[in-house]
């Protein structure tokens, strides 16, 4: 299960010049970003960081090379272009997903190997130095027109698998799924192709309504419009539900947000502030800060807001719960110290321990779902608010952004990736990146976009 | 009576259109209308209601992730609860609030904490604690993005309610 992360890490620089050349219309690359150079943090060069983290060596990376898509003669030129842009999301699924290496046919050459079922030319594409092949053909069945996929390995000159898509107008989420399954096919791993980040957007000065958007930046949509603010969304670990606070009469309260039905229902609306709240990830139980008892404290309900059970118990601020993947413990802000820092504890409330030590202004932990890093963000000397990840000992840590602030992480369910709010651009909006803080791509354009929630992988 | 106002009014009517009708060019048209007559003053038996005590709470404002009242934002406080002592009815909403420096989830407790650090020096001054509730909005309602005037933003406010 553990993936060595300075596996990844090389990977993502390599990747980084192929990503360059495929961004599609919805990816903006940060334009005030070095992305190939992370900033280190003060004390730790990245090298500590990345080892510390991985005891044992990084399994190999697959290169791959992937065939135009191939259709019959006659077809017409909208299926053609359709089948094209089946490709492109596939491959730029495949590149973000950070499993691989890709390898071009020389140019000139480019793509002439046969991809014929019956003579597929393994010499030529052998020459690419690709691994695995990848080709697609576009077949006519009497229930409709369907991409036959199919993968060869070309270390041994041979099919590993194939299956057919039937082409409908989800035409993204088709090529989503083919990705997911490409990856679930070659690696250990699951994607997160087919996953979308939802997150609170401001409509005006008055009003934040919850949007939803594919994790690539495609079909942007408004989930709520009864006004008011709506803020701090996290998603129920079946992708069937949203948390988020809004303000009642005289208290801000929880919801939650059932996207079938597009109703929201009151979960908790105690005394004071209702925040924050953080699905565990059985979904069985809400970490939250509550401020009933005089001032805001930790406490866990069930998802129903009832069954309130305590876990701080003192006179500062404690806020921001987020949950170990083996909802044994949860991370958290306190600045119980006079300034807010990052600290873990038992889902008990025993065991704490302090995270973050250097800085005045550590806040907004997000506990990666591989267990093995906790992303939160620290205020710079020079003034601005930056996303670093450190391990969940503490030890080591590393700054992955720069430049104007970057808020609000939230981890990719794959735990490779990292979803955050940026006013780069002048006002805030959504980014994502590699958890290694390379390839920042723009993912919204709203003129204000806060607090993204990455969802679990979604069946749609 | 009746008639002879009636016959006043078409009297001075007649008179105002002749006048104008009979008026060169260079004469200037009244541009002000005749106001209506006052309506009859109603006699009302009931007393005059208790006079409002009219209520002007400044805000307070705060250094950055701080909570601590201020020295000159005590004397506001004490100008505050001066007048509320005059309205132990009223109900007062207090309202704390951050600038967008900090967090935004830290922020809406941050907001908390000012405005149950002004409720708790109100208390001390001798204000009643049931008249009091308290809110944040964080972050989310700034009075200027204006970076050299964030302090605005740092602040808590008084909402009288009866």
């Amino acid at each position: 299960m553990r993936v060595s992360r300075l596996a990844v890490s090389k990977l993502a620089v390599g990747v980084l010049a192929a990503n360059y050349l495929l961004l599609t219309a919805n990816f903006v690359l940060a334009q005030d970003q070095p992305p190939l150079t992370p900033a280190p943090a003060v004390e730790v060069p990245a090298e500590e960081l990345w080892l510390k983290l991985t005891s044992s060596g990084g399994r190999k990376k697959l290169s791959l090379v992937i065939a135009d898509f191939k259709s019959p003669p006659g077809t017409d030129a909208q299926t053609f272009a359709r089948i094209r842009d089946i490709r492109s999301v596939l491959v730029a699924d495949l590149k973000f997903s950070l499993h691989f290496t890709f390898e071009e046919p020389e140019s000139g050459k480019a793509f002439s190997f046969s991809t014929d079922e019956k003579k597929l030319d393994y010499k030529g594409w052998g020459t690419t130095g690709a691994q695995i092949l990848v080709c697609g053909d576009l077949v006519s069945k009497r229930s409709g027109p369907q991409i036959q996929l199919r993968l060869y390995d070309l270390d041994v000159n041979r099919l590993i698998a194939t299956k057919a898509y039937g082409l409908s107008e989800q035409w993204r989420w088709l090529a989503h799924q083919m990705a997911d399954e490409v990856i679930k096919l070659l690696t250990p791993d699951d994607g997160v192709s087919r996953t979308r980040i939802a997150f609170s957007r401001a409509v005006n000065r008055e009003t934040k309504e919850l949007c939803i958007v594919d994790y690539d930046g495609a079909n942007m949509g408004q989930l709520t419009s009864s006004g008011g603010l709506k803020l701090f969304p996290d998603w129920a670990p079946s992708g069937a539900a949203l948390a988020y606070c809004t303000y009642g009469s005289s208290t801000l309260d929880i919801h939650t947000y059932a996207l079938g039905s597009g109703k929201s229902v009151l979960v908790s609306s105690r005394t004071g502030l209702n925040t924050t709240p953080a699905f565990s990830p059985d979904g069985r139980t809400v970490a939250t800060s509550l401020g009933f008892e005089g001032n805001q404290e930790i406490y866990l309900m069930d998802p129903n807001g009832k069954n309130l059970r305590r876990l701080t118990n003192n006179k500062s601020i404690d806020i921001s719960p987020s949950w170990s993947p083996n909802g044994r413990q949860i991370t958290f802000v306190s600045d119980r110290t006079g300034q807010p820092q990052v600290y873990v504890m038992n889902v008990d409330g025993t065991d704490l321990r302090r995270l973050t030590f250097e800085g005045s202004y550590n806040t907004s932990p997000a506990w990666s779902p591989r267990g093995d890093l906790i992303a939160f963000v620290q205020r710079q000397p020079g003034g601005t608010n930056q996303i670093c990840v450190t391990d969940i000992n503490g030890d080591t840590y590393m700054r992955l952004t720069s430049g104007m602030n970057n808020e609000d992480p939230c981890w990719s369910p794959d735990g490779l990736h990292i979803a955050f709010a940026s006013n780069r651009s002048g006002s805030f909006e959504i980014y994502t990146m590699d958890w290694t803080g390379a390839n920042q791509r723009r993912v919204t354009n709203v003129n204000g976009a806060y607090s993204p929630a990455w969802s679990p992988r979604l069946s749609r | 009576m009746k008639t002879a106002a009636k016959l006043l009014t078409v009297t001075l009517g007649v008179f105002l259109v002749l006048t104008m009708v009979g008026c060169p060019k260079k004469c200037v048209t009244p541009t002000e209308p005749v106001p209506p007559p006052p309506p009859p003053e109603e006699i009302s038996e009931t007393p005059p209601a208790p006079p409002r005590v009219e209520f002007n709470l400044a805000p307070i404002y705060f250094d950055f992730d701080k909570s601590d009242i201020r020295p000159g934002d005590a004397t506001i406080l004490q100008g505050n609860y001066d007048q509320l002592k005059k309205a132990p009815y009223a109900r007062v909403t207090i309202e704390g609030y951050c600038d967008p420096i900090g967090t935004a989830e830290y922020n809406m407790a941050l907001g908390m904490r000012r405005a149950e650090s002004a409720k708790a020096y109100l208390v001390k001054l001798g204000a009643d604690m049931s008249m009091f509730s308290t809110i944040s909005y964080g972050e989310e309602k700034l009075v200027t993005t204006d970076r050299t005037k964030y302090e605005l933003n740092r602040r808590c406010e008084f909402k009288v309610s009866e």
